[in-house]
């Protein structure tokens, strides 16, 4: 019939490309549409008897421990939003938003890095600060972009702070230790979102009216915060689940189960834990994870099949080619790469892809893969917020008012995504920012 | 005085379209409850080696065991709830009918890729429940404790992907049957 | 002619896959290349549970693989894959597959899943990271370990100890934060490079409890159409290799050993011989009982029981 493997893996990896965009264009599901581009190359290069080939790696994607922290950072977050915890703290924080222009961004981006230490995965504090945040600063008459972008912006450092689903994987793929990446990505983590706020407190200097200060009587409206109260069950969960992990009371898939322990009991001591808030929960946690495993499942699909075919190699020479044996050029050929596969696919999938041919590459080079796995990082705080596929832009759309688009998300996203470049640039430049511990 | 910032309804888009997608949808959110079933397991396993200096054996096999199953199930909890993520930067501006044959497209597509899967599916659970020699021998996952788990987590993707076929070819149907309607209206 | 897709149980940064690299180079030297093997790093495209599956449906070639991760489809896998206890150094294991019946027997494990069995290899008497000091069985009592599925996990059962299920990526933070106080990890001279010994202070080397049997397989039927020439010559390369890879690990283990020895925080355990004998007979008793899971891991027990019996080994 027709034989794929004839193209060649260079024309076969252009094409693989190019039908998945168009179909992806077409508005087909993105999980359906890497399992099918696989399925097809799966059969086309090498034949019928290729294809439990991708129902093995199905299998063996979710069977995987790790990948257990997902479900219960998605549970943690969607407690968190039934009860009023995050609420509380986003209303303790009003302390900045209060005298300085542009408070309320500042206050929403450090209600972000609180949430960021709790949680490991990308979503849940998107969907917080969409629902807390997003709706204060339209209220107050914000500028649209800056509301939005600071929102979805600050809910994608979930993965920057540790703990991080995407450092524990790239830690397993590459094999370097899982608690070393997250030392050292604390610094960078932290540059970034400082290079947030003061981007945020530079424009709305520049233009007072993106950032209007809230009048006397919304002042006098919210003056009775309970600040014990609203403090200690965030600073309470963040213990539990840093502290377990770093106090080494259990591993980093039973610290996030702990976290939601705590927050369920704080909850519950708060008054607020009931059998439907649980229910409520445990089905968003059902159909986000169907979600984000799927597009897992998609890719993991995807790269088996790539590798099978020789991918690896190809990539391989092809940077080195390219790059004509340059260190800085081969970093900033992956660069590019790892920032376009972000642009369509997930980050699991372009983990996953690209690992496996890069991290050796880094290591011969005499690179260090710790300071690797933080660029790998930053590079995935881009992929959140890029169009077209820009999971961060999707969270947020699903709970933003619905004269939100999703382009006027991506257009909002911009200039974070021109910061987080910039801080990339930085920790590429000056390795020391993710190694001075060393 | 609290808010409730979830509405308990569904998005239009996001209600289930037939009966079999209401079944997929019920019956996920009652075995959403066994995540939560997973947290006090892991909790507990915390608690006993922790506190009690006497790990389990089977949490950690348990709660993955549960997680995989869970995360197969989401697949098509996910389709039948429309919950999964598409890039719609097109799709979303296109007119209503060039819409519905999009779908119509993507669920052909979802029919082919369901189809190939099953039949892969079919290949590897045959494997963890047959020895080579053909007698029933589920497949283990060779720990101390060493539950059949491998060969149901294989079962529960064929049963699982089977099912999605058909929710594919519900689908097909019925945005056929949509756009029949709408010409003949 | 042959070009074949092996996949490797090691991630590409790992020694073990350089030097298994350099023998696929070796392979096509020594066929003028006639025979190319593509090597692919773990979980490229099966996970490495699912390897001899992936033979048998024809999408892999060939494997380089721990034996003991097949041990969920037979527990002969299991016995034979790391039987714990039986053999003091990398020779003795080495002796029995080539001379003393091992290799008959895995052909025979591996034939109805269509894979020949090339030849077996090891990787080395693997250390024990631990945080506290173990200078004996006594010592294991209430120890929480960390250590793979199988027959390892059964036998600290067995000694006392409390094995801890925990995946490998979590070793490094679970000791260093106290969640478990030893783990069976691998050899000395990677613990070392890991940093593992800086965080659990007390290693014990050499160890007295792994040491894992990793074949050089492939597919039966592409080994049956291969000229009579290349089939010696991957037999024989596959026996060179695994004196090369134990002799480089062993190499890169006395370096480790010597630079941890003149760090005054690390302390290295030997266990003396009366406490290895102890142990030993600890972990017999269990392949007594894991043997009786299967027919086949009753036949590797058989095998194994009699090879040490007349080596006067046991
Ligand atoms: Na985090
Ligand atoms: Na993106």
């Amino acid at each position: 019939m027709f034989d794929l493997s004839s193209l060649g893996i260079g024309y076969g990896s252009l094409l693989m490309l190019m039908s998945m965009i168009v179909l992806l264009l077409t508005g087909m599901q993105l999980a359906f549409v890497t399992c099918l581009v696989a399925l097809v190359f799966a059969v086309g290069w090498f034949g019928v008897a290729a294809l439990p080939l991708i129902a093995s790696r199905l299998y063996s994607f979710v069977g995987g421990y790790v990948f257990l922290a997902v479900p219960m950072f998605v549970l943690m977050a969607a407690l968190l939003d039934r009860s009023g915890i995050a609420r509380d703290l986003f209303d303790a924080m009003k302390v900045f938003g209060r005298k300085l222009r542009g408070g309320v961004a500042v206050q929403t981006l450090l209600v972000a890095i609180v949430l960021a230490s709790m949680s490991g995965v990308i979503g849940g504090e998107t969907v917080l600060l969409g629902i807390l945040a997003l709706p204060q600063m339209l209220r107050l008459g914000y500028n649209r972009k800056l509301a939005i972008g600071t929102t979805c912006a600050g809910g994608a450092l979930g993965t920057m702070l540790p703990p991080s689903i995407v450092l524990i994987i790239y830690g397993l793929t590459a094999s370097v230790s899982i608690g070393d990446l997250f030392k050292a990505s604390f610094v960078p983590a932290l540059l970034l979102a400082a290079s947030y706020i003061v981007y945020v407190l530079v424009i709305s200097c520049l233009h007072p009216e993106y950032a209007p200060l809230p009048t006397e009587e919304e002042l006098a409206a919210d003056a009775d915060v309970n600040y014990f109260k609203a403090l200690l069950f965030p600073l309470l969960t963040v213990i539990t689940v840093l502290g377990s992990i770093y106090t080494g009371i259990a591993s980093v898939t039973e610290s996030s189960a702990l976290g939601v322990v705590g927050i369920m009991i704080s909850a519950a001591i708060r008054g607020e834990l009931n059998f439907s808030m649980l229910k409520d929960s445990a089905k968003a946690t059902m159909s986000t994870c169907g979600m984000i495993i799927w597009i897992g499942i998609g890719a993991t699909a995807l790269v088996g099949v790539y590798n099978l075919m020789g991918g690896i190699d190809f990539v391989e020479s092809t940077i080195l080619a390219l790059s004509g044996g340059s260190v800085m050029g081969t970093v900033l050929i992956m660069m590019l790469i790892l920032l376009v596969l972000g642009m369509f696919l997930d980050w699991v999938g372009v983990a996953l892809l690209t690992m496996p041919i890069f991290v050796p590459i880094i290591s011969g080079l005499g690179l260090d893969p710790i300071w690797f796995g933080v660029v790998f990082c930053l590079n995935m705080q881009v992929s959140f917020l890029s169009p077209p596929f820009g999971p961060a832009a999707f969270y947020l759309k699903s709970v933003a008012p619905k004269d939100i688009s999703l382009g006027e998300i991506f257009s909002s996203l911009l200039p974070f995504i021109a910061l987080q470049v910039l801080v990339l640039a930085s920790v590429i430049f000056f390795p020391q920012l993710a190694l001075w511990w060393k | 005085m609290k808010k409730t910032i979830h509405p308990p309804e569904l998005d239009p888009s996001e209600v289930p379209r037939n009966a079999l997608d209401r079944c997929i949808y019920k019956l996920g959110n009652l075995l959403s409850l066994l995540f939560i079933f997973t947290v006090a397991i892991s909790f507990y396993e915390v608690v006993m080696r922790y506190v009690f200096d006497a790990p389990t054996i089977w949490v950690h096999e348990t709660a993955s065991f549960l997680g995989g199953c869970l995360f197969i199930y989401g697949g098509i909890y996910a389709l039948a709830t429309n919950k999964h993520v598409r890039v719609v930067l097109i799709y979303d501006v296109v007119s209503d009918r060039t819409k519905r044959w999009l779908n119509v497209f993507h669920h052909i597509m979802g029919l082919c890729f369901t189809g190939m899967l099953s039949w892969a599916a079919y290949q590897m659970t045959k494997d963890a429940w047959l020895s080579p020699l053909g007698e029933v021998h589920l497949e283990t996952s060779g720990s101390a404790w060493n539950p059949a788990f491998p060969a149901l987590v294989k079962a529960m993707i064929l049963l699982t992907i089977g099912v999605m076929f058909i929710q594919f070819l519900l689908h097909l149907i019925q945005e056929l049957n949509g756009l029949r309607k709408r010409d003949h209206v | 002619d042959y070009k074949f897709k092996f996949q490797s149980s090691d991630p590409v940064g790992d020694k073990n896959f350089q030097i298994q690299k350099e023998w696929t180079k070796r392979v096509e030297t020594m066929t003028n290349g006639r025979i190319k093997i593509d090597l692919l790093p773990v979980g490229s495209v099966f996970k490495h549970t699912e390897t001899l599956d992936g033979i048998k449906m024809g999408i892999l070639d060939g494997e380089i693989t721990a034996v003991s991760y097949f041990s969920g489809k037979d527990p002969a896998f299991g016995l034979i894959g790391n039987t714990v206890g039986a053999w003091s150094d990398t020779s003795q294991l080495l002796q029995y597959i080539n001379y003393g019946g091992g290799y008959q027997l895995m052909n025979e494990l591996y034939k109805p899943y269509g894979v020949k069995f090339i030849g077996g290899s090891t990787t080395g008497v693997e250390s024990l990271v631990s945080k506290v000091p173990l200078d004996g069985v006594d010592d294991l009592k209430g120890l929480k370990i960390r250590a793979p599925e199988g027959l390892v996990q059964q036998v600290f059962a067995a000694a006392g100890a409390a094995p801890v299920n925990i995946p490998g990526s979590e070793v490094f933070t679970g000791l260093s934060k106290g969640v478990i106080d030893a783990a069976d990890y691998t050899v000395f001279s990677t613990n070392q490079k890991a940093g593992m010994n800086d965080i659990a202070p007390n290693p014990v080397y050499p160890g007295f409890h792994s040491l894992p049997l990793i074949d050089i397989s492939m597919s039966l039927k592409k080994w049956n159409k291969l000229p009579p020439d290349l089939q010696e010559i991957l037999t024989v390369s596959v026996r060179d290799f695994a004196q090369d890879i134990t002799t480089q690990l062993a190499i890169a283990d006395r370096k480790a050993v010597a630079e941890a020895k003149a760090n005054p925080k690390i302390t290295i355990h030997n266990w003396s011989p009366e406490e290895r004998k102890k142990f030993r007979e600890i972990a017999r008793t269990q392949w007594a009982k894991y043997a009786k899971q299967s027919p086949n891991a009753q036949k590797v027990y058989d095998s194994i029981t009699q090879y040490l019996k007349e080596n006067d080994l046991l």
